[in-house]
C-alpha cells in the first residue's frame, strides 16, 4: 500500500466543527475527568511544533516527501488543537499561547538535550535514524486514533463524538503515513530495525510525557486505556507496531500502562 | 447557536510598536493553500516563460521549500517555546508550501522537473551535509545558553528574507508580464505581505527591547547566506537570482530598510550577498543550466504532453 503524498497535501485540511453545535456542551457539559483529559490532549497537539523540531534534527528533513508531509501534519495538529480549546472554552476552560509558553518554559534541562541527544544518534546511524524518526510517529498516531475513538465512545455525548471522530480520521491518515514509511524502510535495513527497536524499547512513552506532569499522563492513561476495553486497545496499538519488520514482540504501550500501574 | 463559540483567547501583552496587533489565529484561520486551480497550464503551450525565467522560478521554489530546513535550525533554540511564534510558523510553513508548489506546477510544465534539483559538487555536498548536521547542536548549545533572546534574531532574519524575496517577484512581476505568471506572482505577493504584518514589528519590537537580542542579530544575521535557503543551492542559481532580479540599487533599498530595524545600522547584508555571489558564481555548468537546455529542445512537445492530460501539472 502505497501512500500518495500529492493526494494527502492537496486533501489535507483544518478539521471543521463550526458545523456543529457547541452550545450544546453547556446544557450537557462533560464531567471532569473527561474535561482533564480533552486538556491534555490539546495540550500536546499545539506542543507538536515542539515534537517536529525533535524530529527535524535528523538527517530526514531533506527528504521531499516526508518535509511536504510535515508541514501539512504539523498544521494539521494545531488544528486539532484549536478545536479541542473551542470545546474546554464552552467549559469555561481557557487555553491561551501564554499557557502553552510557561509549558514550554517548564520543560527545562531534559527538554534541551533532546534534540542533541537525537541528532547524536542520528549522526551516528545516518539514514537508519529515519526509520526511526518513522516508526515512532507511527506509534504516536496510532494511540492518537485510539485514544480519541476511545474517547468517543466513553463519553457518548453526540458533539463530542463527532468531533473527536473526525479528529481520528485525520490521524488515521498520518498512520498510513508513518507506518508505510516505516515499513518501507524497515524492510530495507537490518540495521534499522535494530535501531528501532532499541530506540522504542529504551526511550519510547506515552505522546505528552515528558511534556506534562506525571500525574496527568497517569489520569489520561487511566482513562483512555485502563479497564479491560482500554487494554484491548493497548493490546492492538502493540500488535500494530509488532508487525513491523523486525519489531516483533514489542510491547510497548502495555509495558507502559504496567509501569504506571494501570489495571487492567 | 450553532457554531459561534468563544475562540481561546491570544492574551500576549501588546507590542509597543505594533498598534494593531497582528491576529495569529485569523491567520491560521484564513491560510492560503493550493494555488493549482488557479493556473491555467495550456496557456504557456501558446506562451512559454523565457527558460531563465523558469529558471528562476525553480530557484525561487527552493527557497520556499526550505522552511523545514530552517524550522529545525529555529526550532533546536528557546525560539520554540513561544507559542504565539511557533503557531504563526505553523501556517507561514503551510503557505509557503503551497506558493512553492504553484512555481512547480509552472516550472514543471515547461520540461523541468525542479525535484531533481541538488547536483552539487561532492565536495561541496559533503562540506554542506557536514555543516547541515553540525548546525542544529552548535545551534542548540549556543542558543540555549543566549535564552529568549534569540527569538529576536529568528524573527528579524524572516524578516529580511521575506523583504528580499518579495523584492524579487515584484522585479520578475514588472519584467515579465505574462497571463499566468503575473496573476499568480500577485497572488503570492499579497500572501507574502501577510506574513510581513507579523515578522516586522515582532522583529522591531524584540530587538528594541533587548540589547542582547540586539548585539545578538548582529553579530549572526551577516552569516546567513541570503536568501534564506541559498547555503544549500547551487551557487550558479544564487548568481542568477541576484543578477536577473535585484540590481545594485535594489539590494541597497532593502539594507537600508534592514537598518532601520533596532542596532542593525551599516549592516549590507544583501549587498553583501549580491556581490559574493555574483563574484563566486560557481561552476556554469550547473544543473538547472543543464537540464534547462536539454528540455529546450522538447520543449513544445512536453509542453502539449502535459497539458493535455487535465490541468494539474
Ligand atoms: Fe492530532
Ligand atoms: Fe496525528
Amino acid at each position: 500500500m502505497a501512500f500518495d503524498i500529492d493526494k494527502y497535501t492537496e486533501t489535507s485540511e483544518k478539521v471543521a466543527w463550526q458545523d456543529l453545535d457547541f452550545s450544546d456542551f453547556r446544557t450537557n457539559p462533560l464531567p471532569e475527568g473527561t474535561l482533564r483529559s480533552l486538556r491534555y490532549m490539546c495540550d500536546i497537539e499545539y506542543h507538536t511544533v515542539c515534537y517536529l523540531r525533535d524530529m527535524l534534527v535528523t538527517p530526514s528533513h531533506k527528504d521531499e516527501d516526508v518535509t511536504a508531509f510535515m508541514t501539512m501534519w504539523n498544521r494539521e495538529e494545531f488544528w486539532h488543537g484549536e478545536a479541542l480549546a473551542a470545546v474546554l472554552a464552552e467549559h469555561d476552560v481557557i487555553v491561551d499561547f501564554d499557557e502553552l509558553k510557561a509549558t514550554r518554559l517548564k520543560l527545562g534541562w531534559k527538554d534541551r538535550l533532546d534534540p542533541v541527544k537525537q541528532s547524536l544518534l542520528g549522526n551516528i546511524v545516518g539514514e537508519g535514524f529515519i526509520a526511526v524518526h518513522m516508526v515512532w510517529g507511527a506509534a504516536n498516531e496510532w494511540s492518537a486514533v485510539a485514544a480519541y475513538n476511545r474517547l468517543a465512545d466513553l463519553e457518548q455525548h453526540p458533539v463530542l463524538a463527532e468531533l473527536l471522530r473526525r479528529i481520528a480520521k485525520q490521524e488515521a491518515r498520518h498512520v498510513a503515513f508513518y507506518a508505510t514509511q516505516a515499513r518501507e524502510r524497515l524492510g530495507r535495513s537490518k540495521r534499522a530495525q535494530v535501531l528501532a527497536r532499541f530506540a522504542l524499547k529504551n526511550f519510547w512513552g506515552p505522546v505528552g510525557s515528558g511534556v506534562m506532569t506525571d500525574a496527568e499522563v497517569k489520569h489520561v492513561m487511566g482513562h483512555l486505556m485502563g479497564g479491560t476495553e482500554g487494554r484491548r486497545e493497548a493490546a492492538k496499538i502493540d500488535a500494530h507496531i509488532a508487525r513491523m519488520p523486525g519489531l516483533d514482540g514489542l510491547t510497548i504501550v502495555q509495558d507502559a500502562l504496567d509501569a504506571r500501574g494501570i489495571a487492567a | 447557536m450553532s457554531g459561534e463559540h468563544p475562540s481561546p483567547v491570544d492574551t500576549t501583552p501588546a507590542s509597543p510598536v505594533a498598534a494593531a496587533r497582528f491576529d495569529v489565529r485569523d491567520f491560521a484561520r484564513t491560510a492560503v493553500g493550493s494555488h493549482r486551480e488557479s493556473i491555467d497550464l495550456s496557456v504557456f503551450e501558446e506562451d512559454p516563460l523565457p527558460l531563465t525565467v523558469v529558471q528562476l522560478l525553480a530557484y525561487a521554489r527552493e527557497l520556499e521549500r526550505s522552511t523545514m530546513t530552517y524550522l529545525r535550525n529555529v526550532l533546536v533554540t528557546p525560539t520554540h517555546k513561544d507559542a504565539r511564534v511557533t503557531a504563526f510558523l505553523t501556517t507561514w510553513a503551510f503557505e509557503k508550501y503551497w506558493i512553492a508548489d504553484s512555481f512547480e506546477v509552472v516550472v514543471r510544465a515547461h520540461g523541468v522537473d525542479p525535484a531533481e534539483a541538488e547536483t552539487l559538487s561532492r565536495f561541496r555536498a559533503i562540506a554542506l551535509e557536514i555543516a547541515e548536521r553540525a548546525t542544529p547542536i552548535v545551534e542548540s548549545f549556543r542558543a540555549n545558553a543566549i535564552g529568549t533572546d534569540v527569538i529576536g534574531l529568528h524573527m528579524a532574519s524572516v524578516a529580511v528574507d521575506e523583504w528580499i524575496t518579495e523584492a524579487a517577484y515584484t522585479r520578475l512581476l514588472a519584467d515579465c508580464p505574462h497571463a499566468v505568471l503575473t496573476p499568480l506572482l500577485e497572488h503570492v505577493l499579497e500572501v507574502k505581505a501577510r506574513h510581513r504584518l507579523f515578522v516586522d514589528p515582532d522583529a522591531e519590537r524584540r530587538l528594541a527591547e533587548s540589547p542582547r537580542a540586539r548585539s545578538l542579530a548582529r553579530r549572526a544575521l551577516p552569516r546567513i547566506d541570503w536568501p534564506i535557503g541559498a547555503a544549500s543551492l547551487a551557487r550558479t542559481d544564487t548568481a542568477l537570482f541576484y543578477e536577473q532580479l535585484i540590481d545594485d540599487e535594489l539590494a541597497r533599498s532593502i539594507d537600508a530598510k534592514a537598518a532601520e530595524l533596532p542596532g542593525l545600522e551599516k549592516l549590507h547584508l544583501v549587498q553583501n550577498a549580491r556581490r559574493a555571489a555574483l563574484e563566486n558564481p560557481g561552476h556554469p555548468a550547473a544543473r538547472l543550466g543543464r537540464s534547462l537546455g536539454a528540455a529546450a529542445a522538447t520543449l513544445a512537445h512536453t509542453l502539449r504532453s502535459t497539458t493535455k492530460g487535465g490541468t494539474n501539472g
